[in-house]
């Protein structure tokens, strides 16, 4: 044995030798628990000081949403002077294709309808007319300044979800407390607290000559123990790769038949479900979803953006389904950097806009209610070049999530230099 | 445009709004720095950003007087080990060093853009304006450093489809495990390991049989934290 391995370095080994053998096959339809049953619970945190509040789930619609497609203001008869080719069909009952109506004035695009029992049973909230105060209408920019919680401001390094792991007041050492799913760091997370970053859960592993994997893996650990400014970042990697091991990720069944999308969103939002599952530390996930930059050929009912938004919605749900009781535990908040001109353009498509819609979901949401200030659509009501004004911060929706489901009190150390707060009353607690 | 007024003149009124940015003082500090970033270090001194934008607007842009100022600078001969390298820069010297050779059907590589993906840089798929990022923070991820070795591995034991690389050719005249740990450091590494890592490295090839284990030594190297660092 190699004299210069760290004590630290045997331990994680020794630990990872620990794997035992995977159970056999079990008969069909039998509820698995996340992890085998010889594994003892993990603690990340002395007892009494572990995380008290939801897993946060993050999800950040790349590309600027068209908010005014996906919940519509039917009830603003300006919309479907603005939208020509783009409207969606007033709510009728039966009519699969029209706008599914929530409350007489807001209704969902078709393509959302697997949120409806979400709405329904008091589980969805929709946040409108809500945005980044910041004028920009570079995708850039504005998603630079949603993630870091500070428009117009880039002088503090850090994330939202950074400042919000760094200042909470309680104590969790799981590397998989925070959670980037894509491969990719989301911005919102910069900050000093570890972020573990996925592709996929089945790929998490060691690759390489089994006989020699042990002393292979043993060897890599101790050059990666030796002062580098890169040890850090390895010592998470095989914390992660011994964690996830125990996961049995194969025979994977989502509970409530909950179907995802067969899409990087949709394995995505599978494998947050399972990580919540396991019980393994998990406070903040961040999913991301592509594609919602729309200039040509949007679609109305059909195309583009309904193939998208059917692909959020379905993805969405079966997450929410197939988290079951823990969703009461679970708040899920989407945000897209800005919304779309409210006049569709000659393409057949929408520019870049301003205000645009949230969605947030979870057994501890007051849903049901469209909330925020509906500004209207004349030329006179919008903003700039003609944008749907923003009447809600978007920092009003996270800080009280922040605040009564995460249960972190610091507001204004996550959002700095905001002091116009409004409580809207959507988070319970 | 920027205070400025282009008058009306087809074709050249681009030209003349290029020429304008490119004369722009603010054009010389941004390539300044991003020169610096990518040949130095993440954070550039605000002394070598400035000397380079100068030599920009001075040469007028002229790229090879910048980079003669850059490459002969203080600051680039202190800035070994400093850079974390790209995934695409990493992979592309993990092939260079091991010698690899690519005969692909159709000039397509679903394993290599795999593998490319899990490291997380496809050339040509950075949306934003900007270029990839140049900066540790951005690529230091968990499943990107496991990506890497997972992709080394595949690479010296031969395990992707249409890329072959001769660790024997390599090794041939490497008699014991010391000289096999250090004929493939020169290679690959242009040097001898530091003694701690040298030894951690021959430790392992002694536990296994020399003419099995060089793969896995191969990826240990092109895996260490070493040949992460530029």
């Amino acid at each position: 044995m190699d004299t210069k391995l760290s004590r630290r370095d045997f331990i994680k080994f020794a630990g990872s030798l620990a794997v035992g053998p995977r159970s056999g096959r079990e008969p069909a339809g039998a509820r698995r628990p996340a992890l085998p049953s010889w594994m003892p619970r993990m603690a990340f945190a002395p007892e009494g000081m572990e995380a008290p509040g939801d897993i946060l789930v993050a999800v950040f619609q790349r590309g600027g949403m068209d908010g005014l497609n996906a919940v519509i203001p039917h009830g603003d008869e300006n919309y479907f002077e603005l939208r020509n080719q783009l409207a969606i069909p007033e709510p009728k009952t039966g009519e699969d294709e029209s706008i599914i109506d929530l409350d007489g004035f807001f209704g969902l695009h078709p393509s959302l309808r697997p949120l409806k029992d979400l709405w329904d049973q008091k589980s969805l909230a929709i946040v409108h007319a809500v945005g980044s105060p910041d004028p920009t209408h570079s995708h850039f920019d504005a998603m630079d300044y949603m993630e870091r919680g500070t428009p117009g401001e880039k002088a503090i390094p850090t994330g939202w979800i950074g400042r919000h792991l760094q200042t909470a007041p309680w104590q969790n050492e799981s590397p998989f407390r925070a959670v980037g799913m894509g491969g990719v760091m989301q911005a919102a997370f910069r900050g000093p607290v570890p972020v573990t970053t996925l592709k996929s859960i089945a790929d998490f592993h060691l690759g390489g000559d089994m006989a020699q994997l042990a002393g292979f893996r043993l060897s890599l650990a101790a050059l990666y123990s030796n002062g580098s400014m890169l040890d850090p970042l390895s010592d998470a990697t095989f914390n992660a790769v011994d964690i996830l091991d125990k996961i049995d990720v194969n025979q994977y069944t989502p509970a409530q038949n909950a179907i995802y999308p067969e899409t990087e969103f949709g394995m995505a939002l599978k494998q947050v479900a399972q990580i919540a599952k396991a019980e393994i530390g998990l406070e903040v996930a961040c999913v991301d979803i592509g594609g919602w930059d729309t200039h040509n050929s949007q679609g109305s009912v059909d195309g583009q953006l309904p193939n998208l938004l059917g692909e959020f919605a379905s993805g969405l749900a079966a997450l929410y389904h197939d988290l079951g009781d823990l969703a009461k535990k679970v708040t899920i908040v989407t945000m897209s950097e800005f919304g779309r001109r409210a006049q569709e353009n000659a393409s057949g498509g929408t520019d870049h806009g301003h205000g645009n819609c949230m969605f947030v979901l979870g057994g501890g949401i007051n849903g049901g209610k469209v909330y925020g200030r509906w500004p209207g659509l004349t030329s006179e009501q919008l903003y700039g070049p003609g944008d749907l004004d923003i009447t809600t911060d978007f920092r009003d929706v996270l800080g009280e999530i922040v605040e009564k489901r995460l249960q972190n009190p610091v507001i204004d150390e996550i959002f700095p230099g905001y002091n116009q707060w409004q409580q809207l009353g959507i988070a319970k607690g | 445009m920027l205070g400025l007024h282009i008058s009306e003149g087809g074709e050249n009124e681009g030209l003349q709004l290029l020429d304008m940015l490119a004369a722009h003082p603010n054009t010389a500090l941004i390539i300044g720095e991003k020169l610096a970033r990518r040949f130095i270090t993440d954070r550039p001194s605000a002394a070598i950003v400035t000397s380079l934008a100068t030599v920009f607007t001075e040469s007028n842009g002229d790229i090879r007087t910048i980079l003669r100022t850059l490459f002969s600078s203080e600051e680039f001969k202190a800035s070994a080990g400093q850079k974390f390298k790209r995934p695409l820069d990493f992979f592309i010297s993990a092939m260079r060093v091991t010698g690899a050779q690519v005969n692909l059907e159709n000039r397509r590589s679903e394993q290599i853009q795999q593998h490319l993906r899990f490291m997380g840089q496809i050339p040509f798929t950075w949306t934003p304006p900007n270029g990839f990022p140049d900066v540790l923070d951005h690529w230091s991820t968990t499943s990107g450093l496991l990506a890497r070795w997972n992709f080394s591995l595949s690479l010296t034991f031969g395990h992707i489809r249409g890329v072959s690389v001769n660790l024997p050719a390599l090794t041939q005249d490497a008699g014991s495990a010391e000289d096999v740990v250090d004929v493939l450091s020169i290679r690959f590494m242009g040097d001898i390991l530091p003694d701690d890592a040298r030894d951690i490295l021959v430790d392992f090839t002694l536990q296994n049989n020399l003419d099995k284990v060089i793969p896995s030594v191969a990826g240990l190297i092109l895996g260490s934290p070493h040949f992460q660092l530029r």
